[in-house]
């Protein structure tokens, strides 16, 4: 037990700037980021044994526990803006909540949500359509939650760049998944 | 497809397309499950974009290919990615600052040898200036070199790592190493494929330790940007081509004195040379000026060539007119085809008999715009070079002379005449007269060459017929009867 934790620490000690590089953005006040970093060091000793690296990278597992992480963090701070829909999920990793809140909208008939469930397909499609630069801009904005200062400094462009160039990612998401009639 | 797909698809604009605030929602719920995230996990960092530029930006200002003006593009785009990627790390350490620093300090040099490359400067500069110029660019590289990988071993430091790595040390000893070959003008190839498999190891060294910096990446400040990369890129080099083509221009286009086309006179001769041979629709094109010490000519003959290319450009004559007192004097007209001449300069190398040397010689040109037709004068100015030929020095003469076409001129002609003398007893039976055109396509000519070429040595190292270069040939050895 005691060589695991001890792995697990070497782990954290490693991917420090990555767990920093993650919460920061989605805690914001520079004064909670540490608290929540311990938090997060918390989840990752009690969930290492649940990472498979034959499922997924060291990195991208740290990434996804860190993310959600910080997000029930700051909802926890009552940062509701933040903390949308985004708890932990089974592996520790998830977004099983954000899902099921969705799913549990009362107002959606049976057809809307099976619409909507084709709009998450035909949108998963639209995603793989994307390029490189779009796809890692998306992410960082949607998932990092980075700001688009942030963005535009670590990939070499201007604010309004990265602005104009997250409008023309969404309407071709939204083209892609309308189809060729979509204006 | 389904009756779901087609309601779906019914309702395209409709309240089940999702909107843009819906679209964020649907993304936000779709990207923590969605396998993107294990692909660029590693890949979405502060570090990771900047210094793969700075890499890639320093492979390509180690290349060096002469080919499409590779050996000025490779580089200038790789001053540019190297100093864009450190514009995102120079808030990372001190090291990092100062590399930025000298990297812009090496975009500025880079370009500024690349418009010098345009002009007649660098050339004259010589052998030891040149040598200083490359040196100093050498210190530049090393020295950013040196700032970089320090800057690296900083941040790994500041990042708790175990002795990190300066991954630039090697490339600074190979860029020494490589110098020093070029110095000594080293031409094994031994040692150059050893140099090469060299280069390429140090280059997967480098990309290697940059992978290992990944958990340092993070703590590396990104430093906020006003313009975007591209637009930078995009400005430099429209900056860089604009003063090229503005150098070119400069140094190159050789506008004449322009003068209108005087009326034909000298019936009488004119009457006599066609009587001898001389072809009606060349004289009509020579001016009486050219033709007045001809009334005593004895004989005309021609020659017939066109240029060597399979598509012709240009077409010519060669006539040789013997007079009495013992003088020949030649004529070369010339007339481009469609688009053949240059908009930037034209240029022409013409070689007699060898041996003798040209007692005169002329050069006109014609056009015609608006309806008009126009003449300029080229003055050609005659050269000598010593030749060795078999352990025999001889001298080698020839006469040159460069011209522009006015821009949306017409019809471009034109003809050049010398003249030689044969020495006392002498009887010439033939004459040789070669015409080289060598013109410039543009409109950018890297490097700058003096025109005409000056000899077939540099025709022939300059790229005959290569980008931006054409040449023509009329050539003709009209053999006088016995």
């Amino acid at each position: 037990m005691d060589k695991l934790r001890s792995s697990v620490e070497a782990v954290i000690r490693d991917y420090r700037g990555l767990l920093y590089y993650i919460i920061r953005p989605i805690v914001g006040d520079e004064n909670l980021v540490d608290d929540c970093f311990s938090v997060i060091c918390e989840i990752i000793l009690r969930n290492y044994d649940r990472f498979d690296p034959e499922k997924g990278s060291l990195t991208g597992w740290l990434t996804r526990v860190a993310r959600n992480g910080a997000l029930n963090f700051a909802q926890s701070k009552k940062y509701e803006i933040l903390a949308m829909d985004h708890p932990e999920g089974e592996d520790g990793s998830g977004d099983g909540e954000g899902r099921r809140k969705w799913e549990g909208v009362d107002d959606h008939t049976p057809e809307d949500r099976l619409i909507q469930k084709e709009n998450m397909e035909e949108l998963r499609k639209a995603l793989a359509c994307l390029d490189k630069l779009e796809t890692k801009i998306l992410l960082r904005k949607y998932y990092y939650m980075q700001s688009t200062r942030q963005i535009g400094a670590e990939l070499g462009l201007s604010e309004r760049a990265v602005e104009g160039r997250l409008y023309r990612i969404k309407k071709k998401l939204i083209k892609r998944m309308g189809g060729e009639n979509h204006e | 497809m389904s009756d779901l797909d087609k309601r779906r698809k019914n309702a395209v604009g409709m309240d089940m397309l999702p909107d843009e605030a819906e679209l964020e929602a649907l993304i936000r719920q779709e990207l923590p499950e969605s396998p993107l995230i294990d692909h660029y996990a590693q890949e979405i960092n502060p570090f990771r974009d900047a210094v793969t530029y700075v890499i890639t930006g320093q492979v390509l200002t180690t290349i060096t290919v002469h080919f499409f003006y590779l050996q000025y593009i490779l580089p200038i785009i790789g001053v540019m990615l190297t100093c864009l990627g450190m514009r995102t790390l120079r808030r990372g350490n001190r090291f990092f600052f100062a590399g930025w620093i000298l990297s812009m300090i090496s975009v500025g040099w880079t370009g500024i040898r690349l418009l010098l490359a345009a002009t007649p400067y660098l050339n004259e500069l010589g052998k030891y200036p040149g040598l200083c110029l490359g040196l100093a660019g050498l210190g530049l590289t090393l020295l950013f070199l040196f700032c970089f990988g320090k800057g690296i071993q900083q941040a790994g430091r500041e990042a708790a790592q175990e002795k990190p790595k300066m991954p630039t040390l090697s490339v600074m000893i190979w860029q020494i190493i490589v110098a020093a070959l070029a110095m000594v003008s080293y031409n094994g190839w031994v040692l150059m494929i050893a140099m090469i498999a060299a280069w390429i190891y140090m280059i997967r060294y480098i990309c290697h330790c940059a992978d290992d910096l990944q958990t340092v990446g993070y703590d590396v400040p990104a430093a906020p940007v006003r313009f975007s990369k591209t637009s930078i890129m995009l400005t430099y080099l429209v900056v860089l081509v604009a003063a090229l083509i503005g150098l070119n221009w400069g140094f190159y286009h050789t506008p004449l004195e322009e003068q209108g086309v005087p009326e034909q006179g000298q019936e009488q001769v004119r009457a006599h040379l066609a009587e001898l041979g001389f072809e009606k629709e060349d004289l009509d094109g020579i001016l009486d000026e050219d033709l007045a010490d001809l009334e005593d000519a004895e004989a005309v003959i021609y020659s017939y060539k066109k240029d060597q290319d399979e598509e012709a450009k240009m077409e010519g004559k060669v006539a040789a007119v013997r007079l009495r007192d013992g003088r020949i004097k030649c004529f070369t007209t010339f007339r481009y085809m469609d688009g053949a001449h240059s908009g930037l300069v034209d240029s022409v190398k013409l070689q007699y008999t060898y041996g003798k040397e040209a007692i005169g010689a002329m050069g006109r040109i014609f056009y015609t715009r608006g309806g008009d037709e126009f003449m300029a004068k080229v003055p050609l100015k005659a050269h000598c070079e010593n030749r060795i030929w078999f352990g025999e020095v001889s001298q080698d003469r020839w006469l040159a002379g460069k011209y522009s076409y006015p821009a949306f001129s017409k019809g471009q002609r034109g003809y050049f005449t010398w003249w030689i003398e044969e020495d006392p007893g002498e009887d010439l039976t033939f004459v040789m007269a070669c015409a080289n055109f060598y013109n410039l396509t543009g409109p950018i000519v890297l490097p700058y060459v003096e025109l005409p070429y000056q000899s077939d040595y540099d025709m022939l190292s300059m790229g005959f017929g290569g980008l931006g270069k054409r040449s023509f040939q009329i050539y003709g050895t009209p053999q006088f009867e016995e």
